[in-house]
């Protein structure tokens, strides 16, 4: 029983001294990853109110929705949206025209595959969404891509993902525009 | 989504050995025969089912609470380690004869990818405490398919020529290439017919 | 020393002769850049777990080595995905998950148990070094040969490092991009490797 204890105390302590060295570390890291995802945000709205600077955030005016800015001047809204992937929630920020249309719009936080849904992290994977949602529709699957098919080949479910986010949000705009 | 839509996704689409990389070294190491594949399959879902659930309990009650998520990979593979050991001791204690078919595949399941995996696929896409539970049982259960269908060709491959640079797990890796290549017709847009999205 | 790291790197490679470690490796080899920062991953926690291990050889009894080890790597795993979440978010977005599944990386307690629980901290930290070389080697030729296969590029840096393969890159052999063609081009290039070793011992 003795010997026990003894084996027992041993990995108690390996145990301890690892959980309380990497709670340092994390401690560290912590502010460190906020700030980097803070900047990031910063980055994306800077580049989607495309020269307009984007108000006050909101928090959750609608289901769907964790933050939307005003972009100045009433020109029309960037929104926070949520959706799901294939691995996970997905986060997409957007910004709209007053009509809805989508003037540009980035993948952020994914747990999407490597090498597949991963890719629409990459600016140019939006551009098919770019100026549907107002008149014309935003893709509801990929058969109405036409040609811009191979853009999006692969990972269907990110690409669905994305595409009802951007749809809901582009409602939700034209609603609050009262359209 | 549906547990029937949990059930096919992870049997047949995002089968863990065949399109995730995960289970790869038992799949290449215990194919040899059809007997130790069953062992290890049925073992392996034991222990996927139990643990998917197990750490969903965990990340919920007390890493979230706790605010120590970092904490997430030393608890879920202690977690891990630990059940193996006491199904291990369980099933020694209350039914020998199983034991005897699944005891020396027990101790090999906490390096199973597999297990580690589902449970952190799991908790990535939120699941709740029964979908991660069928999540589990059902990737058990892809993974026990994969290394049966496995092991049925690897005892065919043993009476075949092989050439000599491609004999033992060269050429169970493309023949495992070449199943996965086949379960690609199993895709999301199969789900979607079936059952909706 | 040498004829011990030249070993890992060929005639026990981790990756094409024992076999180890690629569950949760294949899955990033579809580019050249995540092969670079996995590989790099694991050979920091590799490296990092033998020298503990080898060092607390004699405090660990052998009935607790296996929970002892666990907890030691999967510290070192934590640390390796902190520290890229602060610093190298770009590289941790793109390996997700594979980063945590580094603990269950067959060749990490592979070596744990069968060389660092019996060695001086010294041979540990070679033997580490061989092995992650190895690894690295292994999977980064598999990636190489994917990406070339499959998307026609060869991507060392994502912006801006990107070699593009003139008549790949328009038509590229998808299936290598797919998980059925990285077995099936594990099980060739172990075949080569075998190739290569048998004629270099010659």
């Amino acid at each position: 029983m003795n010997e026990m204890a003894n084996k027992a105390l041993r990995l108690g302590i390996i145990g301890a001294v690892a959980a309380l060295l990497l709670s340092v570390v994390n401690n560290f890291a912590e502010p460190v990853i906020a700030q980097r995802k803070a900047d990031e945000l910063n980055k994306a709205l800077t580049v989607l109110a495309s020269g307009e600077s984007p108000g006050e955030a909101e928090s959750h005016p609608a289901g769907g929705v964790k933050k939307r800015w005003s972009i100045d001047g009433n020109k029309g809204w960037i929104l926070e949206l949520e959706g799901s992937g294939y691995g996970g929630p997905l986060t997409v920020v957007a910004s709209y025209n007053t009509d809805g249309s989508i003037i540009l719009a980035r993948l952020m936080d994914n747990s999407e595959t490597v090498g597949f849904g991963k890719k629409a992290e990459n600016p140019d994977y939006m551009k098919i969404f770019i100026g549907t949602g107002g008149e014309k529709p935003v893709p509801r699957n990929k058969n109405d891509l036409g040609s811009d098919v191979d853009t999006v080949s692969g990972a269907t479910i990110t690409f669905t993902g994305i595409t009802e986010a951007l749809r809901d949000g582009s409602n939700l705009v034209k609603e609050w525009e009262g359209r | 989504m549906t547990y029937i839509g949990i059930i096919i996704t992870y049997v047949f689409i995002s089968n863990l050995v065949l399109s995730q990389f995960l289970g790869l070294c038992p799949f290449i190491g215990v194919s040899k025969n059809t007997e130790s594949a069953v062992g290890m399959g049925f073992a392996v879902t034991f222990v996927m089912s139990l643990a998917a659930l197990i750490t969903w309990a965990l990340q919920h009650f007390i890493l979230i609470p706790l605010n120590i998520v970092f904490l997430q990979t030393v608890t879920f593979i202690l977690v891990i380690a630990t059940l193996v050991q006491l199904v291990e001791m369980a099933v020694r204690k209350y039914s020998p004869p199983l034991y005897q078919a699944l005891g020396i595949y027990l101790p090999l399941i906490t390096t199973n990818c597999g297990v580690m995996g589902i449970a952190l696929i799991s908790v990535n896409k939120s699941y709740g405490p029964m979908e991660s539970f069928i999540a589990g049982l059902s990737a058990g259960a892809g993974f026990l398919m994969a290394l049966l269908f496995m092991s049925g060709i690897r005892e065919r491959l043993d009476t075949e020529k092989v050439p000599k640079f491609l004999q033992g797990t060269p050429i169970a890796f493309i023949s495992g290439g070449l199943m996965a290549l086949a379960f690609m017709a199993f895709d999301h847009a199969l789900l979607t017919n079936l059952i909706g999205g | 020393m040498m004829k011990n790291l030249f070993k890992g790197i060929l005639r026990e490679n981790p990756i094409f002769v024992l076999a180890l470690g690629l569950c949760p490796s294949l899955a990033v080899s579809t580019s050249v850049n995540n092969a670079l920062g996995m590989s790099a991953a694991t050979f920091i926690v590799l490296l990092g777990s033998n020298v503990v291990i080898s060092l607390l050889r004699k405090q660990i009894p052998e009935d607790i080595h296996i929970p002892a080890y666990i907890v030691i790597i999967a510290s070192f795993v934590t640390l390796v995905d902190i520290v890229m979440q602060a610093y190298f978010p770009a590289l941790s977005k793109s390996l997700g998950i594979f980063i945590p599944l580094i603990v269950v990386n067959c060749i990490i307690l592979g070596r744990a148990e069968a060389f660092a629980s019996k060695n001086t901290v010294g041979a540990s930290a070679v033997d580490a070094i061989a092995m992650g070389i190895g690894f690295a080697v292994g999977l980064i030729s598999i990636a190489l040969v994917r990406e070339i296969l499959g998307a026609g590029t060869i991507t060392i840096f994502p912006d801006g490092g990107v070699i593009r393969i003139p008549g790949l890159v328009d038509k590229p052999a998808l299936v290598f991009a797919f998980p059925a063609g990285a077995l099936i081009v594990v099980g060739f290039l172990q075949a080569f490797f075998r190739w290569l070793g048998e004629v270099t011992n010659k």
